[in-house]
């Protein structure tokens, strides 16, 4: 399976409630070649991942309806094949608390705003074992 | 403008006008946590959003704007209208902002400035120790201990300091050393302090504050601060500075602030770092993972991570021993083995750095199937330019007008071969085809429908501003706002609404005072309703205030010579109530700046009439005032009748026809000179449409009756004796041009199936 996916293209899921921030990941992403599909909310996420395969999850913490910590938290809970999906936090300077509460919930990783279009993809990179 | 400040904009202005509405609402409904998190919330969307274009300025404003909405929400400032006006002036900044970005992509050179100010006045409202806090802007990051002004020393000088450092194997220290204001008073030379140090690779100096004007510029006080770079031991240089300890910062400057920025991406170690990082937080995620509903989940995300932030290190042996011992947990519900291999993972990685490719420039390769790339995460509506919903539109109507072609061509056929099976085949196809291109064009005319909280929602803010600078205490209340209309009607709807609400609060709501003594409450409630009434759309403007009184229209209108004393004393209350409405009437005894300015509510009339609507007003007086306005759903189709006489046809627009009638001429009777007859206890006058449209009249259409349709037109009702009625149509409706462009009576024009042009009356014009 592993062996699939390393050929196969990368897949990310953008969680995040503004449009503009998904449009810039999105944007970002498909520049260098990664699929991209996107959620406004860990509502829409859960639907996303339950019927879909990804290789990572980009999170946002701060959303309307089911926040990312609380998807995250979810997510960990459902059946072993989707609740091992990697997740990428992106938090603010001031969500110490954040972090700590992600981490509690199961969330791999973390990037304070505002990210960078290098920053993002090597994140990526590391997260999902792309390399050329 | 590309997309992403395509998008950028239109988020913007929706996240302001949401912020708009929370603030107002947070003002008239009170305060609740939920109300505050979410407009924290839209500033701080806003906030990321001009980050992401890179408007600065705005970013700066809307960080205040923030810092004011945290202390609301911690209760350590209070919501009042000075704080809601200050919110809202903030968001009159931004909203600017992003128009001239629109129209500019970029900001005027002064935006800085303005948004400093706006900052200011913002962070003003703050109590003091939160301003305080507050004003210091985040400091960026760095990667080790050593401050900002050193890193810029490094960074200016970093050639001689490599060049120093591989001669003279020492340490590099930075030296800020701000001496006492009055220190020349006390014999001390700071510059020859500086002097002393030794191996000094780097120095500066900058005063502590920006310079008064020279006049002020007091030359015996010392308000520089200098700093420096040097090699050499901490001993070394606290013994130069032994007398002024206090004045003096001396800081080890780490190796790691001498590599290059991290900025300049991607170096190997920049890679290795932030695998090793990443491999790390595994481990405080499976630190954290006990035996429960979400271990699997845990375990297997974090040993998946692990393996992946090692295969993008090329160690694909490590990671594969991850991947088992990842398997291995979960199976064994026993972290303990993978933590192990973690380990031993990040001792490798980190001896071995040499080995770590390349992983920063690509995430999955290059982007050679970027054409192939589609934008299958529209889903959430498309954005259609507006001219192509509006050339669709033309086209549908178009193929409506062909369409009635069709029905024409079936007479025809009918009058020369007769009752014939083709015909009835014909009238079938035309039957499917009149109904497809009718649903098609209700479609697409479906596509320019748009809720009437488009306008509705610009109120609250404004009802707020006018009922403040009025004094009055107003409470809006909106109905139906996703009541839907065409496009252009709605946004046409936009002036007249602001006029009637204007003219409430202005004229129909009374002061506190009068609330009072009338016994009403303090508030006085304003509604904005739309409903969709059969094929209407319907806003009305209610208000709860003193009412319309007929006496003062009669006195008003008789002082502006509007109508005579005797036509005014044949009117009904309710025709006066109508006076309103009439141009050059203002029952305002002063002109106030809002709704005084000479412009009266005809000027209500006249936008409403223009897009096929009507007006009506009924008051109570003491009790409060109701405008209705009354428009089509669309402004793309009328509905016609057709009428003939004199051997003319003309249209008579639908919606003016209350009824078509025989009369028998005993039931005529002549008032005065002209002829009416009783309809349901009303007298209505008889007029011949020839005579109205010049044509020679032919004698009585009937021996026994006369044809006539009962019409409405401008609150006056009026049977017009016609020759025959025909057909009705749904036409669209041209405006007249070319020779007929000033001719008067007529609505517009409209292509008939026989190829003839018909023309449709304009009621209101023509009648007497």
């Amino acid at each position: 399976m592993t062996e699939n996916k390393r050929t196969a293209k990368i897949r990310i899921l953008i969680v995040d409630d503004s449009s503009l921030v998904r449009l810039y990941y999105r944007d970002t992403l498909e520049k260098a070649g990664i699929e991209v599909e996107q959620a406004i909310n860990g509502i829409e996420a859960m639907e996303k991942v339950l019927t879909q395969a990804y290789d990572l999850a980009i999170v946002d913490i701060n959303m309307p309806r089911m926040d990312g910590i609380s998807f995250v938290r979810s997510l960990r809970r459902s059946s072993p094949d989707v609740a091992s999906l990697p997740a990428l936090m992106i938090t603010t300077e001031a969500g110490q608390q954040d972090i700590v509460d992600a981490r509690t919930a199961g969330a791999n990783f973390y990037l304070v705003k505002p990210v960078s279009e290098a920053e993002l993809l090597r994140h990526v990179a590391v997260l999902t074992g792309a390399r050329r | 403008m590309n997309a992403l400040r395509e998008q950028f904009v239109s988020e913007a202005r929706e996240l302001v006008q949401q912020a708009i509405d929370d603030l107002v609402a947070v003002e008239h409904e009170g305060f609740t946590i939920e109300r505050i998190d979410r407009l924290f919330r839209t500033f701080h969307t806003l906030k990321g959003a001009a980050g992401v274009v890179e408007l600065p300025a705005m970013s700066v404003t809307l960080h205040a704007a923030e810092d004011l909405l945290a202390a609301i929400h911690s209760g350590r400032l209070g919501i009042t209208s000075t704080t809601v006006d200050q919110a809202l002036a903030c968001l009159d900044q931004v909203s600017q902002w992003v128009d001239e970005f629109e129209a500019h992509q970029s900001l005027r050179a002064d935006a800085g400035q303005a948004a400093r100010k706006t900052a200011d006045r913002l962070r003003g409202l703050l109590p003091e120790h939160a301003a305080k806090s507050n004003r210091q802007s985040p400091r960026p990051v760095t990667n080790s201990a050593t401050p900002e002004w050193a890193l810029r020393l490094i960074e200016a000088r970093r050639a001689q300091i490599s060049g120093a450092l591989q001669t003279t194997p020492a340490e590099l220290f930075a030296v800020s050393y701000e001496p006492h204001v009055g220190c020349f008073f006390n014999g001390e030379d700071p510059l020859q302090l500086m002097r002393r140090i030794p191996n000094l690779l780097a120095f500066y100096v900058e005063a502590v504050e920006t310079w008064p004007p020279r006049a002020e510029l007091d030359p015996y006080a010392c308000k520089l601060r200098l700093q420096a770079l040097a090699v050499g031991t901490r001993a070394e240089i606290s013994e130069i500075f032994r007398l002024v300890p206090d004045q003096v910062s001396i800081v080890d400057v780490s190796m790691d602030a001498l590599r290059p920025q991290q900025s300049a991406p991607g170096t190997e170690g920049d890679a290795t770092r932030l695998i090793l990082a990443v491999i790390e937080e595994q481990r405080q995620v499976l630190r954290g993972s006990v035996r429960g509903q979400d271990f699997v989940g845990r375990v297997g995300a974090a040993a998946r991570v692990a393996a992946n932030a090692l295969r993008s290190g090329q160690r694909a042996d490590l990671a594969e021993r991850i991947e088992r011992a990842g398997a291995a947990a979960i199976s064994d519900e026993n972290v303990a083995g993978l933590a192990s291999v973690l380990d031993a993972a990040v001792e490798s990685l980190a001896q071995v750095p040499a080995s770590i490719g390349d992983t920063h420039a690509g995430a999955g390769g290059h982007a050679d199937s970027q054409a192939q790339q589609v934008d299958r995460t529209a889903s959430h509506g498309l954005r259609v330019d507006e001219s192509k919903i509006d050339a669709l539109v033309n086209l549908a109507a178009e193929l409506i007008v062909a369409k009635n072609g069709f029905a024409h061509l079936a007479k025809r056929l009918e009058g020369e071969i007769g009752g014939h099976e083709l015909i009835r085949a014909v009238r079938r196809e035309y039957g499917t085809i009149e109904r497809l291109a009718g649903e098609m064009h209700s479609a697409i005319l479906q596509l320019r429908m748009v809720p009437v909280s488009r306008v509705f929602r610009s109120f609250p803010r404004l009802v707020r501003d006018i009922s403040q600078r009025l004094g009055k205490n107003v409470r809006l209340v909106t109905r139906g706002e996703t009541t839907e209309s065409d496009k252009v009607i709605i946004d046409r709807l936009f002036e007249p609404l602001l006029h009637l609400v204007r003219n409430s609060i202005d004229h129909g709501i009374e002061t506190s005072e009068q609330r009072k003594a009338a016994k009403k409450p303090d508030a006085a409630t304003l509604t904005m309703e739309a409903s969709r009434q059969s094929d209407r759309f319907v806003v009305q403007v209610i208000d709860d205030g003193r009412g319309i009184d007929p006496a003062m229209i009669r006195l008003r209108a008789g002082e502006r010579g509007l109508l005579s004393s005797d036509e005014l004393a044949a009117l009904s209350d309710q025709q006066v109530t109508d006076l309103i409405f009439s141009a050059g009437f203002s029952t305002a005894t002063e002109v106030s700046d809002l709704s005084g300015r000479g412009v009266g509510l005809d000027a209500v009339k006249t936008a409403v009439e223009q897009i096929g609507g009507r007006v009506a007003v009924a008051s109570r007086l003491g009790v409060g005032t109701q405008v209705r306005l009354d428009c089509p759903m669309n402004i793309a189709m009328s509905r016609i009748m057709v009428v003939e006489t004199s051997g003319q046809v003309f249209g008579i627009p639908m919606d003016a026809v209350m009824e078509t009638a025989h009369v028998p001429l005993d039931r005529i009777n002549w008032f005065k000179s002209n002829p009416g007859f009783v309809l349901r206890d009303r007298i209505v006058p008889i007029c011949s449409l020839a005579r109205l449209m010049d044509l020679p009249e032919r004698p009585a259409s009937g021996p026994e009756s006369r044809l006539v349709v009962v019409t409405e037109a401008g609150g006056k009702i009026t049977a017009l004796e016609v020759d025959a009625i025909r057909e009705r149509l749904e036409v669209v409706l041209k405006p007249m041009q070319g020779l007929l462009a000033n001719a008067r009576g007529y609505s517009g024009t409209t292509l008939m199936g026989d190829g003839g042009v018909l023309l449709v009356l304009n009621l209101k014009e023509i009648l007497p």
